[in-house]
């Protein structure tokens, strides 16, 4: 789960990382009120959406201006006029993808002038399963410079000596080592405090008063753990879910939007990439795979298959059970449910086996309802390629 | 013969009481398993299913000598009774229990190195040795006594390649489910090495999926065997696009070596018969089989 930068930014204040004043805006009309709480005569406008590299994204409208999701101002006018362009506008960056996301809220915040920039981050490497503190220094212009590295034992704690000898590693002024080395500690405490994934400061800045900032924030916390911290669950942003991540979460299944024309049921991850590996090589496009979960009931299995028909992109739904710990007879049952309520204008193939596949089978053949059945994974993938391809 | 667990193995069960614990105990029992206690926090004494109840780990260590424990909880709960069964020196741990925060697992497997302990999981469905016993959530039923050893990072995808070997009229000898998580108590290499020496188990099935380096490290690891077997290796996930969750965290490609192409790769050069198609697994064990028959005739 991500937070927004003001979101990190409170969580720094409260563990004593240094940031600037700032101040959340919803309309352009709270430009003004922000502009004069923080006080000075230069601003900065920032977009608040779940994405990396936010200044250098650009907007679909052109009513939002040239520009990306981070703006200078030096006059509350120019703030709110900036915060206006930007409100309801849909920002395109790096992580968004080409659909990009829309701003519903902005920061402002102080503005500094910038003497020196780095990159400082905490994160689980799950492909060596292990943990790394990294910090880099950022060149106006030029490619990050190469980190330095240092894998973290949980089970420890950060000692400042053993932060500071890791700063020292890369160019920065003495004066300012135990101070970032602070930061690095109290980043650590964060990240295990809440059980996160990544924490991630970028930049981190001296600016030219000789002063150390947290210019951008960001958490990413454990979906698994953040549940049992109150003060994180409440920093969910719905808005920034996918319609389709939406609705998988409140039908308790799993959704996954991909680009083709068969939209698949499945029970279990690993069926579900085995599937899509079958659909490729026979030469058939996924157009999303829908995924029950280990023991499904009757309305799981209803709201999945009524979901998965309502999608413009599917023109034929193969449905690849392996009834484990799951009841191929539950599963008949919840698609005949879902048919006898909704007209069905396309190819359906289901393929049963394992746990009580005959009765699933027997039930949906006596419905009468125009299922294809077969018991092989091979043969289902087959025939709803063909069956699609023959209505084209 | 088989490895891990047989029809001697005595399990106690953490958990015991909870819907999981309940449910798969009956299952075990009925399938003959050695259960030998169960622990329930809340409860002194008293019995279910015949089985002796234990208010801590450490008294049903203590009374029953258990060569295994089965855990069965809340994911919030896992780590600590993670914890209480390391503590107790119980030699086999298995943690079926899912969505365990990751930290926590962390912190966990570095105590498990300066342990008496060993920990399969977090978020496997246990192990099954055919005939024998069955430990976790596994459907017993799929499991024909044979002499192919499975080891696999998906369920479901076990189970589909477990139907092809029965169509082919192959068994196995034990099964085991590493779990469906990124970090993991046991990886493919101390498996492999347990395969190896059982007598029984004359081919090894692999089945590995996107995400970590589990597989590079097995490939790596069987390359340096003396004493190898057969190994086939199907790698579940060669469609599946860049950084896309699937539903498991561990499944998640963010570098080359995390794709299904090159897992496969490494694991052809160290000899590994490769499977490309989820169909033709029960095929490839066969067909290995068959040659390894030929071969030990001449």
């Amino acid at each position: 789960m991500n937070i927004h930068e003001y979101q990190a930014k409170k969580i720094f204040s409260q563990y004593g990382i240094p940031i600037l004043k700032g101040c959340i805006a919803y309309t352009s009309q709270e430009a003004y009120r922000c502009t004069d709480k923080i006080g000075g005569n230069k601003w900065v406008v920032k977009a608040q959406i779940h994405s990396n590299a936010r200044g250098n994204g650009s907007f679909i409208e052109a009513q939002a201006g040239t520009g990306g999701g981070i703006r200078f101002v030096s006059s509350a006018e120019e703030a709110a006029k900036e915060v206006d362009k930007m409100l309801g506008r849909t920002l395109v960056t790096v992580s968004t993808g080409s659909g990009g996301q829309e701003v519903k809220k902005v920061y402002i915040e102080e503005y500094v002038d910038i003497s020196l920039a780095y990159a400082l981050s905490i994160y689980i490497d799950f492909s060596v399963e292990k943990v790394f503190l990294s910090l880099s220094e950022v060149k106006e212009g030029a490619k990050e410079c190469r980190p330095s590295l240092n894998e973290l034992d949980i089970n420890k704690k950060m000692t400042l000596l053993g932060a500071k000898k890791f700063v020292k590693k890369i160019k920065i002024p003495p004066k300012h080592v135990t101070m970032v080395a602070e930061i690095i500690q109290k980043m650590y405490e964060i990240f295990k405090t809440y059980s996160a994934f990544r924490i991630e400061i970028n930049p981190l800045v001296i600016t030219s008063e000789n002063k150390l900032f947290a210019l951008d924030g960001k958490i990413t916390f454990d979906p698994d753990s953040v549940g049992k911290y109150k003060e994180i669950t409440c920093m969910r942003d719905v808005e920034e879910e996918t319609p389709s991540q939406i609705k998988a979460r409140l039908n308790n299944f799993r959704y996954i939007k991909l680009k083709g024309n068969i939209g698949c049921i499945i029970n279990g991850s690993g069926l579900g990439m085995a599937t899509l590996d079958l659909i490729h090589l026979y030469g058939g496009k996924p157009a999303c795979i829908l995924d029950l979960g280990g023991e499904p009931t009757k309305e799981t299995v209803t709201n999945a298959f009524k979901s998965i028909l309502s999608e413009p992109d599917v023109e034929g739904v193969l449905i690849n059970i392996f009834g484990g710990s799951s009841r191929c007879d539950i599963i008949a049952e919840g698609l005949i449910a879902a048919s006898r309520e909704i007209s069905i204008g396309m190819p359906l193939v289901v393929r049963m086996d394992g746990t009580n596949a005959q009765i699933g089978s027997r039930l949906l053949f006596e419905s009468g309802l125009p299922f294809t059945v077969k018991q092989s994974m091979d043969e289902a993938v087959r025939v709803i390629i063909q069956s699609i391809q023959e209505i084209v | 013969m088989s490895i891990l667990g047989d029809e001697k193995t005595r399990v106690i069960c953490q958990g015991i009481l909870t819907p999981e614990g309940l449910k798969h105990t009956e299952q075990a029992l009925a399938y003959g398993t050695n259960i030998v206690g169960g622990v329930a926090k809340e409860k002194k004494g008293g019995q279910i299913f015949g089985v002796p109840l234990y208010h801590s780990v450490k008294e049903a260590v203590k009374e029953q000598n258990p060569d295994v424990s089965v855990i069965y909880t809340t994911p919030l709960q896992a780590a600590e009774e993670i914890m209480d069964a390391i503590r107790a020196q119980v030699p086999l741990i298995v943690c079926t229990t899912e969505r365990v925060p990751v930290q926590d697992i962390l912190k966990i497997r570095s105590v498990l190195k300066n342990s008496k302990s060993r920990l399969i999981g977090p978020a496997s469905q246990g192990i099954i040795t055919a005939g024998a016993c069955k430990i976790g959530t596994m459907p017993a039923h799929l499991f024909q006594k044979g002499n192919v050893g499975i080891m696999s990072r998906s369920s479901s995808v076990m189970y589909e390649a477990l139907q092809q070997l029965h169509n082919k009229g192959l068994g196995v000898t034990t099964c085991v489910a590493l779990g469906a998580y990124p970090i993991l108590g046991t990886s493919f290499n101390d498996i492999l090495d347990l395969f190896l020496k059982d007598k029984q188990t004359e081919a090894i099935l692999l089945i590995g999926e996107i995400g970590g380096s589990f597989e590079q490290d097995l490939a790596e690891y069987y390359l340096q065997k003396t004493n190898k077997k057969p190994l086939i290796s199907y790698v579940v996930g060669s469609f599946v696009p860049l950084k896309t969750y699937m539903g498991n965290i561990g499944a998640i490609v963010s570098k080359k070596t995390e794709t299904a192409s090159f897992k496969k790769e490494i694991l052809k050069k160290s000899g590994s018969i490769i499977v490309d198609s989820p169909v033709q697994i029960g095929d490839a064990v066969f067909k290995t089989l068959i040659q390894q028959t030929s071969k030990s005739k001449k």
